[in-house]
């Protein structure tokens, strides 16, 4: 069982750097930088988080192979790798659909150009090159050592490859009815392709609003909440119970950059199906319940809770449990 | 803001939690100067954010990115 944290490199680096060092105090193993055009460089942010800490490892995630060319990742794990061998993991997912658009971007057939951007970068991370009909590239020097590919997922047929191909999943889901059915997702794809689920670290990517007063931590994870929303599929919407009006509504709520509003249209309920929100004991519940689900890695995303340095003592009580038991 | 600085080191170390966590919770984290923060993260990593210029360093991030909150949390101290 392995904890980690998300960070998000919207903030300032020396922020993260401080966030990075309540991690290392907690107990925490890890943490995964998501990757936002629109914010600060995961791949930067991770290199320095990487020669400041000893300690936990980094993850970037993820990369899509929209925006990313597979050499491009594989260069920069190896490098990473030089800082921090055995500290350096790598997610690879479709990426963002809405903030891929408004960079002009399509995103076209992304099951498939997840699986062969997979398949280059542990070809060129394994051998130093990767040779097939229409590419032909190398690295020029090698990695320090191995680093796992972790495949970013969230709908059926992704969560399936991801079970095929990934050395590790991050299941992009805090709800605990799609949580359960990711898993028999992933354990489909793990059969697929002949291999075992112990071979690989199924992650539960969640994100977390902790605090005593619920009404403001459903207050702090109302904007996550409603990127969630707004990114998301059909299917997942109505997996999810949620009226596909209120969806419409805070996309043009989300364009406008209108907070206030967002917090009168979204339902609580809303909220809590896209977010943990709870104290303690409730926490320490659901971790509980996605260990026994076969879960293998629990990454506390943002907002954390309104506030955010209790709420990250507070990850640190739940983690301090499950390692003493 | 200028009498929180005569405070001893016991009542600076009353107030850090509160004013660090304003920092943290704070969107407006980029009006902090990267000078200070840079400086605010290697005192809080060595554990001497309680020594009087980690503490100064600490009240004037605060009271860039969050100045009402800042002086709300100081009012309720005292």
């Amino acid at each position: 069982m392995r904890f980690s944290f998300e960070l998000v490199p919207k903030h300032p680096l020396w922020k993260l750097e401080i966030v990075g060092s309540m991690a290392e105090n907690i107990g925490i193993d890890g943490i995964w930088l998501s990757e936002h055009p629109d914010n600060r460089s995961s791949i930067l942010t991770a290199c320095h988080l990487l020669k400041t800490f000893t300690r936990i490892w980094i993850g970037i995630g993820v990369l899509n192979p929209y925006m990313f060319h597979p050499l491009t990742m594989a260069q920069v794990a190896a490098t990473l790798s030089e800082i921090a061998p055995g500290r350096v993991y790598i997610g690879i997912g479709a990426g963002d659909r809405i903030s891929l658009e408004r960079a002009g971007i399509k995103r076209t057939h992304p099951l498939r150009r997840v699986e062969r951007c997979v398949k280059i970068v542990r070809e060129i991370l394994r051998r130093g090159f990767y040779d097939d009909e229409e590419i032909s590239i190398k690295l020029n020097f090698r990695p320090r050592s191995a680093i796992p590919i972790y495949v970013g997922a969230q709908g059926r047929r992704m969560l399936r490859l991801a079970g095929r191909i990934g050395d590790g999943v991050l299941v992009n889901h805090t709800n605990p009815d799609l949580l359960e059915s990711a898993v028999n997702e992933v354990k489909n794809g793990v059969e697929e392709a002949n291999r075992r689920i112990n071979e690989l670290d199924l992650a539960a990517y969640l994100t977390i609003s902790m605090g005593e007063d619920e009404s403001r931590a459903l207050k702090a994870a109302a904007p996550y909440s409603a990127y969630i929303i707004s990114g998301a599929g059909e299917e997942l919407i109505e997996r999810l119970g949620i009226d596909p009006r209120v969806v419409e509504e805070v996309k043009r709520v989300l364009r406008a950059g209108d907070w206030a509003r967002l917090y009168q249209i979204l339902p609580p309920d809303y909220i809590r199906a896209t977010a943990f929100i709870g104290g303690i004991d409730e926490l320490k519940e659901f971790v509980a319940k996605l260990l026994k689900l076969g879960y293998t890695q629990i990454v506390f995303g943002g907002p954390f809770g309104p506030r955010v340095l209790k709420a990250l003592r507070m990850i640190g009580e739940v983690v301090k449990y499950f390692r003493r038991i | 803001m200028r009498r929180y600085l005569e405070l001893d080191e016991g009542g600076r170390r009353k107030l850090i939690d509160g004013i660090l966590e304003i920092i943290l919770s704070s969107p407006n984290a980029d009006l902090v100067s990267d000078e200070v923060g840079w400086k605010i993260s290697e005192k809080f990593r060595s554990g001497k954010l309680y020594d009087l210029y980690g503490f100064k360093l600490l009240l004037e991030a605060a009271n860039s990115c969050d100045p009402i909150k800042l002086e709300k949390f100081l009012e309720g101290m005292r």
